[in-house]
């Protein structure tokens, strides 16, 4: 392509040269949310309390104690998920994952809630596992209590989700 | 004009090495993370239902069976995520450095720049 050559002063050159140097780079991931990570830290140190207070098992007796503190860390964790869901997804990183659908084996993982963005933006299917698991786990506790070995198994589900969501978002901020 | 492709070069592989190599370096350290909490799960799921509170409890075996093929699912989505901004870093790193220079070498010589190219996508 022919490029028109103009002659400009110092001034203009300089400015330019900067404008088009920094501007218009690409984005195939979704942009930082700083709110976001911030959130999933202190959740997940509430989180955290929670599983210290019955790691050594908790009777089902003792479920109203701790009634409370599973609502609001569900509501927080579902609140979080729409969040990172509602962040807008670049548009090639759209076209992107549009195209990667087609292949089956990126289907069945990217896609398999008919959402090929899975794979774009990670984090929200991984909050909604925490959702998951911390609802499972109140309803068992209601039910029957929670024996030592079953708050270990719910604590490792949990941290694999949480470790999922913020290694990606924290990864999400850009060097400047 | 002001254009040195030996320095052009050097500044390629220097982005180059910067951007995939934190890149490569934070996947690799999470799937190493990832690998070792999966399989931990794994052990604890078995060690409860072959001893454990799982031994007469089916409905939550199958919760937490379930549950790790979804935490699978997300490993490979947030290795995706990941490898997706890698990719990003690396494209944005090596063109700032080609255009920069070009653009300062039309600069040199007060032509207008030319600006960034976009990363495209095929139809399929």
């Amino acid at each position: 392509m022919l490029q028109r050559v103009i002659w400009l002063p110092n001034m203009a050159i300089a400015v330019m040269f900067a404008l088009l140097v920094s501007a218009c780079t690409t984005q195939l991931a979704p942009t930082y949310d700083e709110s976001l990570v911030n959130q999933l830290t202190s959740a997940d140190k509430q989180t955290l309390t929670l599983f210290a207070s019955v790691s050594g098992g908790s009777e089902a007796a003792e479920y109203a104690k701790y009634s409370s503190k599973y609502d609001n860390l569900i509501g927080t964790f579902g609140a979080l998920k729409n969040q990172a869901q509602a962040r807008p997804t670049p548009p090639l990183a759209k076209k992107l994952a549009d195209q990667l659908s087609k292949f089956q084996i990126l289907k069945d993982i990217c896609g398999a809630e008919g959402d090929p963005g899975s794979c774009v933006n990670s984090s929200p299917s991984a909050i909604e596992e925490i959702v998951k698991t911390l609802s499972k786990m109140s309803e068992t506790h209601k039910e029957k209590g929670l024996k030592k070995d079953i708050v270990k198994l719910f604590k490792g589900g949990y941290e694999i989700s949480i470790n999922q969501a913020l290694t990606v978002e924290t990864a999400l901020k850009r060097p400047q | 004009m002001d254009f040195d492709t030996g320095k052009l070069v050097n500044d390629i592989i220097s982005a180059l090495k910067g951007s995939v190599g934190d890149g490569w370096s934070a996947i690799s350290g999470f799937a190493e993370k990832q690998a070792k909490m999966l399989a931990n799960q794994a052990a604890m799921i078995a060690q409860a239902r072959i001893s454990g509170s799982l031994k007469d409890d089916d409905d939550m075996f199958e919760f937490f069976t379930n549950q790790l093929k979804d935490h699978a699912t997300n490993f490979a989505r947030s290795v995706a995520t990941l490898t997706l901004l890698t990719i990003e870093q690396a494209w944005n790193a090596v063109v700032k450095v080609i255009w920069g220079a070009i653009n300062g070498a039309l600069a040199s010589v007060k032509i207008a720049g030319i600006p960034l190219p976009t990363f495209q996508i095929p139809q399929g």
